[in-house]
């Protein structure tokens, strides 16, 4: 199974140290990279020959808006998957995301079992996803 | 004090009137009583001078009648006899009163009558034919002799009446004269009186206006104090507005990002933890589950403290989408249709949360109070103005009559105001209830051009 190349968008350390130990045990991922704001990421995704499978995006970040990198991760060739990973996972902001290009938004705090079994599907090939937030 | 001095003038004017009326009237009724004694002494002094008078005209009548027999020459004598007697009871009566004029009187009573007697005598003589008696009695000289005093007593009364005269004049001279002064003193007393009374109007005038210009003054600096005490009370409640947002925002932030992500973390290692025991150990298991739903309990308390303290949408989606996602879950809470029509302003961070807030209590207090079907949320900025309204075809109410829930909407206008903003609030009772604020827009200096981009 080849790993999934992922990039991490999430300014809080604690979150973001947790999260990639936790995917690296329990999915088969490479961690490529992760960016604290708004900036970075958006300058990441710019260098030419990116090429990755996932993209996880926290919606507040420190400085600017995981918005504006969905949209600008939307403008890539559309091979790759982003998902949202937020604290604000309201009915509006998941729109908002979808409308931008996002595969599936997970609720931080409910949804981290989701996100983790959407990963392993994904890693296995499987992207016929089931509804939204299915698993708590 | 006006009051209290006018009766007093007003008193002090009528006595002196009295007086002067008194002084006319004493010195008019002096002058006129000794006038009529003058005219009195006028008939005195006539009266002496008939007694000399008749007393010749009698002692003419004997000498005619002796030398020539006839009684035609005897008239002037009897007319003397007939006059002499009321003319002497004239003066008896006139110096009743005055003794020593009355003395004299009394002498030239007695020597009249003292001659009235010789010439009867002489009279009687001649008739009786005794002619040579009488020339005798003539001859002697005693006649003369009492002419001559009779003459002198008259004088004397004469000069004595006349004395009275020249007392009587110097009387009204001196009744005159006292009434002048009295009139001229009681007429500057009055011209006193009247400047004292001028002149202490015109103080109680320049007092009373100097009174009513301190109250105006007075005035005046009680309104510069109101008007400056609200302004400080208004930069207060902003202030105080300013930093109860701002510790929300901190406690919001603070909750979220750090607890947010401790939570999040226990959830990783929870997850983490589940394959390895599947399996193994099912009761652990079971105490897993557990422990992932009394955090999943923590996370939507925090949740809910959160939005509580602060819109987070609003720093992060920009106004319009804050409050159409207020709108949103207003109208699945309530069952309330909202329509809104939210156009993109151009506000400082301050004045949208104020309009956040607004729009928040104002539908907070549709859901609670005014039963309505439909309510209508419209934001859109005209000029230099943002306005704001929020309407809904509720129940209404009566704006004169407080509410026992005005607070919210007062606070609501101190805030709109403390940012040079204006609150308007249209309702009647059955007629629903509109709420409209203008706020000033930003000036554009490319503040604005940040969360555009967010």
């Amino acid at each position: 199974m080849t790993p999934l190349k992922t990039y991490i968008v999430e300014d809080s350390a604690v979150i973001r140290d947790n999260l990639i130990a936790t995917l690296e045990e329990l999915v088969p991922v490479q961690v490529m990279g992760t960016a604290e704001d708004e900036a970075s990421a958006v300058q990441w995704l710019r260098q030419p020959g990116r090429d990755f499978d996932l993209m996880i995006v926290d919606i507040f970040l420190k400085r600017g808006s995981g918005l504006g990198v969905l949209r600008v991760a939307g403008e890539q060739a559309p091979h790759h998957k982003v998902v949202v990973l937020t604290n604000y996972a309201t009915p509006d902001m998941r729109r908002r995301c979808l409308e931008l290009g996002a595969d599936r938004v997970f609720d931080k705090s409910n949804e981290i079992d989701a996100l983790i079994l959407y990963c392993n599907r994904l890693a296995g090939g499987d992207v016929g996803a089931p509804a939204i937030g299915a698993l708590g | 004090m006006l009051a209290s001095r006018i009766p007093l003038a007003f008193a002090l004017a009528c006595l002196a009137a009295l007086a002067l009326v008194f002084i006319s009237e004493g010195s008019y009724r002096q002058a006129i009583g000794t006038l009529d004694a003058l005219g009195a002494m006028g008939m005195a002094r006539s009266n002496i001078q008939n007694v000399e008078r008749s007393m010749l005209n009698a002692e003419t009548g004997q000498r005619g009648y002796l030398l020539s027999g006839d009684a035609e020459y005897r008239r002037p004598y009897d007319e003397a006899l007939r006059d002499i007697d009321g003319t002497l009871r004239f003066l008896r009566q006139h110096y009743r009163d005055d003794a020593r004029a009355r003395a004299v009187v009394a002498r030239l009573d007695e020597l009249i009558e003292t001659k009235l007697s010789e010439i009867a005598l002489t009279i009687r003589l001649f008739d009786e034919g005794k002619r040579r008696t009488t020339e005798e009695i003539l001859m002697s000289g005693i006649g003369r002799e009492r002419m001559d005093a009779i003459r002198a007593l008259g004088a004397e009364l004469l000069a004595l009446e006349s004395r009275r005269v020249a007392a009587g004049r110097d009387d009204i001279y001196r009744t005159l004269m006292w009434s002048r002064i009295g009139v001229a003193v009681l007429a500057a007393g009055c011209l006193v009186a009247l400047l004292l009374y001028l002149r202490q109007s015109s103080a109680l005038v320049r007092q009373q206006l100097e009174q009513k210009r301190r109250a105006l003054s007075e005035r005046d600096r009680l309104e510069l104090e109101v008007a400056q005490r609200t302004a400080q009370l208004t930069e207060l409640a902003r202030h105080l507005q300013t930093a109860r947002e701002d510790e929300r925002s901190r406690l919001a932030r603070d909750l979220h990002d750090e607890l947010g992500a401790l939570l999040t973390s226990a959830k990783l290692d929870a997850a983490r933890i589940r394959p390895r025991l599947a399996g193994v150990a099912p009761e652990v298991q079971e105490r897993l589950t557990h422990l992932v739903d009394t955090l999943n309990s923590g996370i939507a308390l925090k949740r809910r403290i959160i939005e509580d303290l602060r819109p987070s949408a609003l720093g992060n989606l920009g106004l319009g989408a804050a409050l159409e996602i207020l709108a949103r879950e207003f109208a699945e809470q309530t069952g309330i249709t909202v329509h809104d029509q939210l156009d993109a302003v151009a506000l400082d961070a301050d004045s949208e949360l104020v309009i956040y807030r607004l729009v928040q209590e104002a539908i907070t207090n549709i859901g609670k109070h005014a039963r309505a079907r439909q309510v209508w949320i419209r934001l859109a900025e005209h000029g230099e103005r943002v306005e704001v309204s929020v309407r809904d075809d509720g129940v209404g109410f009566d704006p004169e009559v407080r509410q026992a829930s005005s607070h919210g909407l007062i606070g609501m206008r101190f805030r709109v105001e403390a940012h040079g903003g204006t609150l308007h609030l249209h309702s009647a009772p059955g007629r629903g209830t509109s709420i409209e604020v203008f706020l000033p827009v930003l000036q554009r200096d490319g503040v604005s051009a940040d969360r555009e981009a967010a």
